[in-house]
């Protein structure tokens, strides 16, 4: 709870500080990260029984916190934090004369996510998609004198109607079919009511949609092309783990006799099918960025199969994926923020010519294919792992079907390193066009320390997952 | 205080290594002489002071878990380490017999360039540390990932001077032929957390297992063990390995390293007893072993390669003590290895270094006069290793004849014979290279300084004097060993055995061997009197032999050459054919999808919609009509 209010009122605050601060100012981001300490000091004393502006009768009407509430809320400051850091620069660059407005739509998007964290009504699900999603149009334009931004915005707009549309559909029949907006009275719901089955798997289309997933994916790759880079970093990392948490507390509200035998089959076709999609396109893309659209497609389908496994070692799996995935793919945005342009051929010899920029995203794409001793081999196992515990007869195929993608996506990913580390750069005078900025320090000693953290998972991962229980 | 204090024991080499490693270029002769060694010596003083503070009586071991390691599902294995007599006894072999080694390394290696010499000591200290976790390790996995650090170090030692081709095929090969054995261990250890879930030492009970189960187990690890310890059937790289520095061959090939077997035998001795075959075979394998590898020492001309033969021959006894059941006799035999060994592995550096790098016998000759402390070293360590009463070879390797004599007489006949032959070998060698006249063309030999010459000593006192550690009562003496292991080991075995056969028995059976000894002993030092003679005869029993018994032609005709012809057979037609098409299909496959799917992606607003509509409409029927199927059956 704290974290929402302290997260709207920065971004209230901020917004109007525009008003004062016209031109790029450092005050800006110093406000900002200040903003961001507060939140994680008041979220953990939040989970830890201390307790301000709390309304209690809102407790279980809106909102339900568990320890996985706090514990993942921390893990969304925090990588908003990184986030932060590690792009403050060019979140001032991007449009000079609204950075005041970009960190308050920054913090608008987070206080949607802290209500997609803990929502326990439909109504306060509704409000949370919306107050995430409708800033995020607004940042995915905010290049205004780039043609493609436009076009992304607008795309990102559309189609998100589109499944605005679809969401209050759903949430709408399930009122129907129920009279409560609340989640918990499903319990009862009749399986056989056809309004209530309708408006169930409408909300479930609709958050798919959100996380971007086959056959809901098709905005992905134009929108997370043409929005600025940075924002497509923050779209890609916090906004998908948490409208997959969302969609992990969706799920698990519903009993398991309402969702019916048929579920599983529909999210083994979804897991299958945004696998395919996203790393088979991944596997032609000349650019990088674009790449990285695709492949977080591909592993926004491993991060489902926690919806389908549904156990505990899911949530713990689903964590720890989360965190790895969101940290790597961090490292890898703030490394291309540094490129003009990024195809492939632009990190020829980077090895030679940026050694620790190369270490850092070797680290970060080996994590991303699941390479022992980075955290994403331990998110891949887990994950891979509660889906075989799960039972049923599909859940070996399923595994299997997984590893064969993995095994896939290592050819993109390292085609990056080959890139780097076995490719001489051309000495032909092009070469002056492409630019690669040099890190600056305290983008290396944050990146140092996330692949440290990346590396550390891969090493202990039940440090992260013992917080769950204690 | 014990937990912290028993973690720093390895985490302080780790340091080290780190320290090492990371600032190798910036740092000087001095700065990584002391890291490196400073680490190790707190370690040893470490192990030393846990050694006299914790009892060891009681019979449950202190096992102090740091935190929660691998906890997936219904596999719980935590990082836990385990102290108890036996630990405490390798943990001061190691420590001690390393810091010695290391002291001396700083010498010998000081030719080196400055980050060569600090990568050289970042190596050693990764060694420790990860011997140390092998042997600290309270469950298998914890031992499994010392056991492959040690195997990395090893490979990465052996191949030091990487630029010769030959020194990296020798480190390869090391690698290579673990890397089997540590296949077999490692199946040995996913069949035992398959049956019984967990790994830790203590849990591991042979009743909770079918006897199949123990027989399989126990002779997957026995290859394991093999791997490490160089027995047959895989000891070929461990003569090959002398390529690395002498210090590394006196270290990891001698002193420490290869009794990692048998290490992993003695604290598995609960599962390995309850498996006879395997205990049996292991007692074959050690006396072959032990008897192969001291014929091929006799003809070696390198003096490393006759101690790295006799180092393959003596762990051929230990293997042989495990196997009859005298789990204290193998301990007590790598106690005194140790010592021995890595003194002849010392002494052989510093005669090497005296000699700028000559290690062939046939140059050396008449060094007793230009090496004097050297050469008394060498002599107390030789006759330490020949088993001739009172040093401490003779102690332990008569506590493994004797139990093997009860166990089966023919066993002890050819363990006698090989304990003829250690002896004949040794003093071969002692006399190609200390007696007679220098056969070189070097001037001014002469010893290396204190530096060198301290660790010799103080492990030929041990070497003397070891052997005290377990005299047996027939001797006057008390078994502290055997007692300080009881609480580990269970049964005292030596009582064991004294109940078996009279003590005039035991008398006759020391005598004996001794007898063997001591005529060998002076059969050799007869024939080498006069050197040049003696090397010029005997060569058609020299070619036999240099052809190591035909193993060669063996490994070629049961290994290379059916490989060879698999792997043509793979390769030409297999791979060409079949594979590179199927792998070319499924580029092209994928590519074809890769193309199909990206023309769905044109960019057009109102294409996606109908698509999402269409996957929306399509999971809906599925979804309806998948209940009404349901719903009609149930």
């Amino acid at each position: 709870m704290n974290a929402i209010i302290i997260a709207s009122l920065g971004a209230i605050i901020l917004m109007l500080t525009n008003l004062f601060f016209r031109k790029r100012s450092k005050l800006l981001s110093v406000f900002a990260l200040l903003v961001v300490i507060l939140l994680i000091v008041f979220n953990t004393l939040e989970g830890q029984g201390l307790l301000f502006f709390y309304p209690a009768s809102l407790n279980s009407a809106f909102f339900q916190f568990s320890n996985f509430t706090y514990l993942f809320n921390n893990v969304l400051i925090l990588t908003f934090l990184i986030y932060i850091l590690l792009n403050k620069n060019y979140l001032l660059l991007i449009n000079p004369d609204h950075s005041a407005d970009i960190y308050a739509l920054l913090f608008f998007v987070m206080t949607g996510c802290f209500l997609l964290t803990s929502y326990n009504n439909l109504l306060s699900l509704f409000l949370g998609i919306e107050i995430m999603t409708i800033p995020l149009y607004v940042l995915a334009g905010m290049d205004k004198k780039n043609q493609k931004s436009n076009e992304a915005s607008l795309k990102y707009f559309l189609l998100g109607a589109f499944s605005t549309c679809i969401l209050l559909m759903g949430i709408t029949l399930l009122y129907g079919a129920t009279g409560s907006f609340a989640l918990n009275p499903f319990n009862t719901l009749n399986t056989t009511k056809l309004l209530g089955q309708v408006g169930m798997l409408f909300i479930f289309f609709a958050l798919l949609f959100k996380v971007g997933v086959a056959p809901f994916h098709f905005w992905v790759p134009d929108v997370y092309d043409g929005t600025p880079n940075v924002f497509t970093a923050f779209m890609a990392t916090i906004v998908k783990v948490v409208v997959i948490i969302a969609l992990l507390n969706f799920i698990n509200a519903l009993t398991p006799n309402c969702i019916g035998k048929s579920y599983k089959t529909i999210v083994l076709f979804v897991i299958i099918s945004t696998l395919a999609i996203g790393n088979f396109s991944a596997l032609s893309q000349p650019n990088v960025k674009r790449m990285m659209a695709y492949s977080s497609i591909a592993q926004a389908g491993f991060m489902l199969l926690a919806l389908y496994a549904l156990n505990d070692l899911a949530t713990q799996g689903i964590l720890i994926y989360a965190i790895v995935y969101s940290l790597s793919t961090l490292t890898i945005f703030a490394i291309l923020n540094k490129f003009s342009l990024a195809t492939f051929s632009d990190f020829n010899g980077l090895a030679k010519s940026q050694p620790l920029m190369a270490c850092f995203l070797t680290v970060a794409l080996l994590s991303l294919t699941g390479i022992p001793l980075t955290g994403g081999f331990f998110a891949k196992y887990y994950m891979l792992s509660a889906t075989f515990f799960s039972g049923g007869k599909y859940a070996l195929p399923l595994v299997i079907i997984c590893l064969i993608f993995a095994g896939i996506s290592a050819v993109y990913y390292l085609k990056v390193i080959q890139a780097m580390y076995f490719t001489t750069p051309p000495v032909t005078s092009d070469h002056a066009s492409i630019t690669i900025q040099p890190l600056a320090t305290l983008e290396k000693s944050i990146l140092l320390l996330v692949v440290i953290a990346i590396l550390f998972l891969g090493i202990f991962p039940s440090i992260v997952t013992q917080w769950l229980y204690f | 205080m014990q937990a912290l204090l028993l973690m720093l024991v390895p985490l302080l080499p780790l340091i080290g290594f780190l320290y090492l490693g990371i600032s190798r270029t910036r740092i000087g002769y001095t700065t990584a002489s002391i890291v490196a060694c400073g680490t190790v010596l707190i370690a040893f003083i470490i192990s030393l002071f846990l050694f006299f503070t914790i009892n060891f009586q009681d019979n449950t071991p202190l096992i102090i878990s740091y935190f929660p390691f691998i906890h997936i599902g219904n596999i719980n294995i935590d990082f836990s380490l385990q102290y108890d007599a036996l630990s405490a006894v390798f943990l001061l072999i190691i420590t001690g017999v390393g810091f010695l080694i290391h002291v001396y390394s700083t010498v010998y290696m000081h030719e080196e360039p400055t980050p060569q010499f600090a990568k050289y000591f970042s190596f050693l200290n990764l060694f420790v540390f990860s011997m140390l976790l092998l042997i600290l390790g309270a469950n298998f996995l914890i031992l499994f990932i010392g056991w492959e650090g040690v195997g990395l170090c090893s490979y990465l030692l052996i191949g030091f001077w990487y630029a010769k081709t030959a020194y990296n095929e020798a480190a390869n090969k090391a690698f290579i032929m673990n890397r089997v054995g540590d296949l077999s261990f490692l199946l040995a250890i996913f069949w035992l957390l398959l049956k019984l879930g967990t790994i830790s030492f203590v849990a591991i009970s042979p009743t909770m297992l079918s006897s199949t189960d123990v027989l399989g187990i126990t002779l997957l690890l026995l290859l394991g063990a093999t791997g490490k310890s160089a027995q047959i059937p895989l000891l070929s790289w461990l003569p090959d390995a002398m390529a690395g520095p002498t210090p590394v061959s006196a270290l990891i090939h001698a002193a420490t390293m290869v009794t990692a077997g048998v290490y992993m035998i003695t604290r598995n001795h609960v599962l390995f007893s309850a498996a006879p075959f395997t205990m049996n075979l292991i007692a074959c394998i050690g006396l072959l072993t032990a008897i192969y590898a001291a014929v091929l020492a006799l003809v070696q001309n390198d003096i490393k390669k006759v101690l790295a033969y006799s180092t393959i021959s003596q762990l051929g006894y230990m293997f042989l003590g495990l196997g009859v059941y005298s789990y204290t006799g193998a301990v007590f035999h790598v106690i005194t290895h140790a010592f021995f060994k890595a003194l002849l592995f010392l002494g052989a550096g510093s005669i090497i270094l005296s000699l700028h790098h000559e290690q062939n016998i046939q140059n050396m000759g008449g060094l007793k006069k230009k090496l004097p402390i050297t050469h008394i070293c060498f002599l107390l360590a030789c006759l330490a290793i020949s088993g001739i009463p009172p040093f401490s070879g003779f102690f332990s390797k008569d506590e493994i004849l004797n139990a093997t004599y009860s166990f089966n007489p023919y066993y002890w006949v050819v363990g006698v014979i090989g304990a003829g032959l250690t002896a004949f070998y040794m003093f071969r060698l002692y006399m190609l290279v200390f007696s007679g006249s220098y056969r070189g063309n070097q001037e001014g030999i002469k010893e290396k300084g204190w530096v060198i010459c301290l660790p010799l000593v103080l492990l030929a006192v041990l070497s003397t004097f070891g052997g005290w550690l377990n005299t047996p009562s027939i001797l006057m003496g008390n078994e502290r060993l055997a007692g300080f292991l009881y609480s580990v080991l269970g049964k005292k075995d030596s009582t064991v055995i004294d109940a078996l056969h009279p003590i005039n028995q035991e008398y006759m059976l020391m005598a004996i061997s001794t007898i063997v000894a001591i005529s060998s002993m002076i059969l050799a030092m007869f024939i080498y009197s006069k050197p040049g003679q003696a090397i010029a005869k005997r060569d058609t029993w020299q070619k036999i032999v240099e052809n190591k018994w035909g193993m060669k032609n063996f490994y070629q005709r049961t290994v290379q050459i059916p490989m060879t012809l698999l792997s043509f057979l793979l390769a030409q037609i297999i791979e060409k054919k079949f594979l590179e098409g199927m792998v070319r299909s499924v580029i092209n496959a994928s590519s074809f999808l890769s193309r199909k799917i990206r023309m769905m992606q044109n960019g057009q607003v109102n294409r996606y919609i109908i698509y999402m509509v269409l996957g929306i409409v399509l999971f809906l029927l599925f979804w309806f009509l998948d209940i009404r199927i349901y719903n009609s059956f149930v």
